[in-house]
Parts: structure tokens; sequence; C-alpha cells
């Protein structure tokens, strides 16, 4: 060997050892992040099956908003995460490649606008000159500005804050804020003192769809294509379980204590919540419904449909050229056809 | 008269009471005339089997009527003293001077009554209501409550094309798509409901405020010298109303209850028992409360019927309201009757 090449092909050899190395140690460990949410999945967290069905090495984190765990997707600190479809659409038009790989909640009553009592907000017109918290760029945000469009109350007559779920509580106590769109667990805390004006399930209908789901990122997860197989297979049973049988979701089941001790909150608020949103199944994920059917599937619709929003709402800068191509169903069709 | 003891005046006060009770029985013999509408509520089961009868001792004359106004007009020219009335019905009668007293709500409308767009109507969100065609019939709580759900979504009177149609003109109207929407109940509401979804109903509006409810009303003079029938009748009302509460299950389309109910509502068994489970039967305790009868002029039924006034005065369908409506809401029999059934326990 040419001496000149000897320092190349040594630098050579170690980036190729190292690379090596940490596509040895990518194949088997994966950072997963969950939201405090009481939906069935989240009871595999609790109980390693997830480990064992995939047999990788999973380090769960949890964040408090969707918005945040894309942030850590788009840096690379994480290769799957837990979201709403209006962060989402949100991270897809400012650019973030990502694939939405399964539908893990249609969200439905479980996201909700609260008011407080003493606020003087008895009906829609009441919210004007009021303020209203919520997580900014997340499904209820999507939802709260749609609610106030449908009640003809124009951006500049309510003023909307931006606060955690742990500071709309915190808000809510000191009475900083008369009413907040939030999810559960802190939406059964604001009813203690306050009144849902109208919920997900009901603005569902109004045409504007909203769920939660779970994204890749697309150049980790077809690297790893056993991974993401083995993985949805484990989280469907969950979804199977519910929706199946209801008996081993009660207050004393081992998952409803495994839902617990991961999200916190009481059993009896995680049954209640459980119960609000629903679960569709594998086939129904694989369908038009959901995931398949290019632009006309139901994912790409509420993508493209929760950007525009946000868009015109001015959240947003930028839309996306086609949404359809950050749904990917080839998952859910090789758990579902795989044994 | 002076001279005369404290006992002797207590006695002659006995015995003066006594002889009005005996002219009063005399001058108005057993009988009344109830004012009923053909909505499927427990109630109707005891007036099927005659339980009301057998338990007053009077003679009862039911009769139909097709809407809150007519048995209003009906109890002001004395023709019934009793009747079955709506919210805005209500409110219109107790404004222009008629004198009733609200004193049983038949039911808590609940989510029975909505707002139903057609599916090829175009409209998926309320804003899509603009310039579209909605019937409701003149004077119901649902027109009541469809002007509030308009003003709740910003939108003016002036904004939609408003049709007033009853019930069964409004059916043919949707069929022949001559409407894109409609604000309805019962049957009608579960044939239009085939082809349409719901934008909003009852149960959201009960929410922002306004809860809608049927009551029965009496002609005070007339109460005032029957008390022994008002406690009876309220006995029987709240004894049909718990039977349904304890076990609707119970209460089902082969039941004799609801085959009676059909009967005198008419429709099928099957659409009774639907159509009850939308409403909610409060108890006489529950009635009592602020939520109903009790609290006053801020109790719910005498804020609804003012709430009801100001809509009707600002839809130009009275000149004037009154400031507050407590005097048309009385307690007087449900608090009887609860005294009565512990003096016997």
């Amino acid at each position: 060997m040419p001496r000149w090449l000897v320092g190349p092909v040594a630098l050579l050899y170690f980036l190729v050892q190292l690379s090596m190395g940490s596509a040895v140690a990518a194949d088997k460990r994966v950072t997963i992040v969950f939201l405090g949410t009481y939906t069935p999945w989240i009871v595999g967290i609790a109980s390693g099956a997830y480990e064992r069905a995939t047999g990788y090495e999973i380090e769960w984190r949890e964040f408090a908003t969707g918005f945040e765990a894309l942030s850590a997707l788009a840096k690379g600190e994480v290769q799957i995460t837990y979201a709403g479809v209006t962060p989402i659409a949100g991270a897809v038009s400012n650019g973030l490649p990502l694939e939405v790989f399964w539908v893990a909640g249609d969200i439905d009553k479980s996201e909700a606008l609260v008011v407080r009592d003493g606020a003087g907000i008895v009906k829609p017109r009441d919210l004007r000159n009021k303020r209203i918290a919520t997580p900014f760029g997340s499904t209820s945000h999507f939802h709260l500005l749609f609610a106030l469009e449908q009640f003809g109350i124009p951006r500049d007559e309510t003023t909307i804050v931006s606060l955690t779920p742990s500071e709309i509580a915190a808000a809510w106590q000191e009475g900083r804020i008369d009413g907040a769109y939030i999810w559960e667990p802190v939406q059964s805390d604001l009813l203690r003192d306050g009144k849902i004006l109208i919920h997900s399930g009901d603005l569902s209908g109004w045409g504007r769809p909203t769920f939660d789901a779970l994204v890749a990122d697309p150049k980790w997860s077809s690297v790893n294509p056993d991974f993401m197989v083995a993985f949805i297979k484990t989280i469907a049973v969950y979804g199977d379980s519910y929706r199946n049988d209801r008996d081993r979701w009660t207050r004393a089941s081992a998952n409803v204590q495994d839902l617990v001790a991961i999200v916190g909150g009481t059993h009896a608020r995680a049954v209640r919540t459980l119960g609000l949103y629903s679960y569709p199944s594998i086939q129904r994920q694989a369908s038009t419904r959901w995931l398949s059917g290019g632009g006309i599937g139901g994912v790409a619709q509420a993508l493209a449909g929760n950007a525009q929003f946000l868009f015109d709402q001015g959240v947003t800068k930028k839309l996306a050229g086609d949404y359809s191509f950050y749904v990917n169903s080839e998952w859910v069709r090789r758990a579902r056809t795989s044994n | 008269m002076g001279c005369w003891s404290a006992r002797v005046r207590g006695i002659l006060a006995i015995a003066l009471v006594g002889a009005g009770f005996l002219l009063t029985s005399v001058a108005h013999p057993a009988e009344i005339s109830i004012g009923y509408q053909r909505v499927y509520d427990p109630w109707i089961h005891a007036m099927a089997t005659g339980q009301f009868e057998r338990t007053t001792g009077y003679e009862i004359e039911w009769r139909a009527f097709d809407s809150s106004i007519e048995v209003m007009g009906a109890l002001a020219r004395g023709e019934i003293q009793i009747g079955h009335t709506g919210g805005t019905g209500l409110a219109g009668a107790a404004s222009v001077g008629a004198d009733f007293r609200i004193f049983w709500i038949l039911h808590d409308i609940g989510a029975a009554e909505a707002l139903v767009v057609r599916e090829d109507s175009g409209i998926v969100a309320p804003q899509d209501l603009r310039r579209k065609r909605i019937a409701v019939p003149a004077g119901s709580t649902a027109h009541y409550q469809l002007l509030f759900a308009l003003e709740q979504f910003d939108i003016r009177r002036s904004d939609v094309i408003l049709t007033f149609r009853d019930p069964k003109e409004l059916l043919e109207d949707w069929k022949a798509a001559r409407i894109d929407a409609a604000f309805v109940w019962g049957p009608i509401l579960a044939e239009i409901s085939r082809s349409g979804t719901t934008l909003v109903n009852s149960g959201h509006l009960r929410g922002w405020g306004r809860p809608t409810f049927a009551a029965l009303v009496v002609n005070p003079e007339w109460a005032a010298i029957n008390p022994g029938f008002m406690t009876d009748f309220v006995g029987v009302l709240a004894a049909t109303d718990n039977a349904y509460r304890r076990n609707p299950a119970a209460w089902d389309h082969k039941s004799d209850e609801i085959t009676n109910i059909a009967r005198i509502v008419g429709g099928t068994p099957a659409q009774a028992v639907a159509s009850m489970r939308l409403y909610n039967y409060p108890s006489m305790r529950e009635q009592l409360t602020r939520k109903w009868l009790g609290g006053g002029s801020i109790g719910g039924v005498a804020k609804a019927l003012l709430d009801n006034a100001a809509y009707l005065k600002e839809n130009g369908q009275l000149r004037t309201i009154r400031s507050d409506y407590e005097g048309f809401v009385t307690t007087d029999w449900i608090t009887r009757r609860l005294a009565g059934s512990i003096q016997r326990q």
C-alpha cells in the first residue's frame, strides 16, 4: 500500500467501523415518545411487551405535547412519536419528513372546551372578550379556532393563550383564564368547577375530525422493517382487547393499573377517559377510512385539512404539496398479513 | 264580636271553612277537563288505565291538542282546567295576562329535539346554514331553540330562509327537497334523520343555558278549591314517572305500558320506546330544586319563561314582557303531596 494511502484508508476504516458500530446499536435500540393519554397501547409500555415482541431496547420518553415530541423527532433525538393530527400537519407543512403509520385514537369526546364557573360564560356568544388557553399547534388548538369560527367570533374578540396542560391546570386554579380547550386528564380536573361548552366529537361532526397517531422517522423505519411490523402487531392487541374484552379494562384490572402507573391520575378517570376515544382495528387502519387510499384516504385528507386551516389562521406560513406522501400504510398491511 | 273568646272564634272559623268546602263541592261537581298533547311520556299510560280517575275519584275528560298555543287558549276560555304545554307557549300566555300555574314538569327535553341537515344540502358545519331554507313548527320549543342556536352561530334571521311548518308538512317539504334543514322532534325527527345529519340538538342548547321542557299548568282558582284532587293527581304523575325511571328496560315495545302509550299518542311502540329514552323525567324532589320549580325568580322554570318571553319580544311576537315570571310557577302541590306521604308513613 502506498504510503500516501495509509492515512486515508485508516481513516476510512475507522469511519466504517464507527458507522457499523452505530448501525449495530441502532438495529436494536429505539427511542419512542408517548404523551400522558389514557389510551390502550400505553399498557404495553408498563409491561415491557414492546421490548419482548421486537427484541429491541426501547427508551420511552414522555412529552407534554405533540408539538414538543415532533421537535425531538426533527432533531433526530427520537425515532417514533405519538402526536395529534394537527401538530403532525403543522410539522409536515414546515418540511419535516415523517410517516404516519398508526391511528392511535379517534379523539371524539376526550378533548373539549371547558369554561370556568363564575367566568360568566354560559353560551358560545359569551366567549367574546374572554381568555381561553390551549396548547398551540395541538388538535385542541385546531378545534378551538374552528369552534370560534363556527360561533362567528372573530379572532381579535377572544384572547387565546398558549399553555401546556399542567400550566392550564395552574392558571385555572388562580382564575387567570376563563376557559381552556384541553384533553384528559386535565379536562376532568377543570370539570370540578367548570362545564363543557362543546367537545371534539361535536366538532368532528361538523366536518373537522381529529385523531392521535403514531409517526416514525421514515429513514429509520425503512431500515428497521421487522421492528415496525412487530411493534404494530403488539399495539393492535391492546386496541382489540379494549374493543372486544371490556371486562379486562375495569378499574381493578391489571390493564388499568398499568395505565395509571404510567400516566398517573385515578383508576376511575382512566376507565372514563378510555371510553371517550375510539380505537380503529388493524383492518380499519389499512382501509381508505384511515391509512390507505392515497390522497382520498382519511388520514391524508385530515392532514391536508388541518394544514390548510393552520395556514389560513396564520399558525404556519407554508403548505406541503401532497399530504398523502406522509402517510404510510405499508407497515399495517405487512402486520396484517404476517403471522 | 269583641266579647267572644278566642276559642269561639276558632270554632266559627273552622265552621266557615267547612261551609266553604260544602258550597264548593256543590258548585263544582267532581269533574275536570285536561288537555294533553301527543307526546310519548309515562303519564299517558296512567291516562290509558284510568289510574287518575281511580285515585282522585274525579270524572276526567281528556282532550287532545296539537300545540301549546291551543292548550293555553282552551285554558284561558275555561274549557280545560289543566293542560300540557311547552316553553314558548307558556311565556307568551303569561306575558299577555293569562292566569295559570306551572305545577309539574312532564319531561326535560334533553337531546330529543334536533337541527337536522339534509345530506345533499351542502351544509356540513353551522356557518354553512347561511342562505339555506330551514323549517320549524312556529311557536314551538324547537322554534325558540333554532333562533337561539342561530344567535350562537352569529347568523342573523335575515341570513337564512325560515319557513314555518307543522311537523307533517315539514316532512313533505323534506321529502320534496324544498327545505335544506329542519328543527323538529319525535317520529318526524327519526324519519328525516335517515337522510340527514344532526348539526346541534336540544342537549347542546340546554348546556348553553337554554333548558327546554314540557309542563302541566293548572287554572289557579280551580286548583285552590280542588286541593285533594291536585295532591292525588301529582301522586299518580310521580308514581308513573318513578316506575319508568326505576326500570326503563321493562317498558319495552311489548309491554302494556308502551302499548297503551302508542295507542293514545300514535306511531309504533318502537318509536315510543326510542323517543322516551331521549327525555328525562325529574322526580318530585328534583322538581322542587332551583333547577326546576324552586328558587323563586332564579329558579330554572321562572328563568326559562323570562328568556323565552325576551325572545318572543325580540322576534316581534310580544309587545311587552314582565320583569319576572316567578308568579306563574308553584311548588305547592308537590310540597303538599310530599308532606302528605310523610304523614301517612
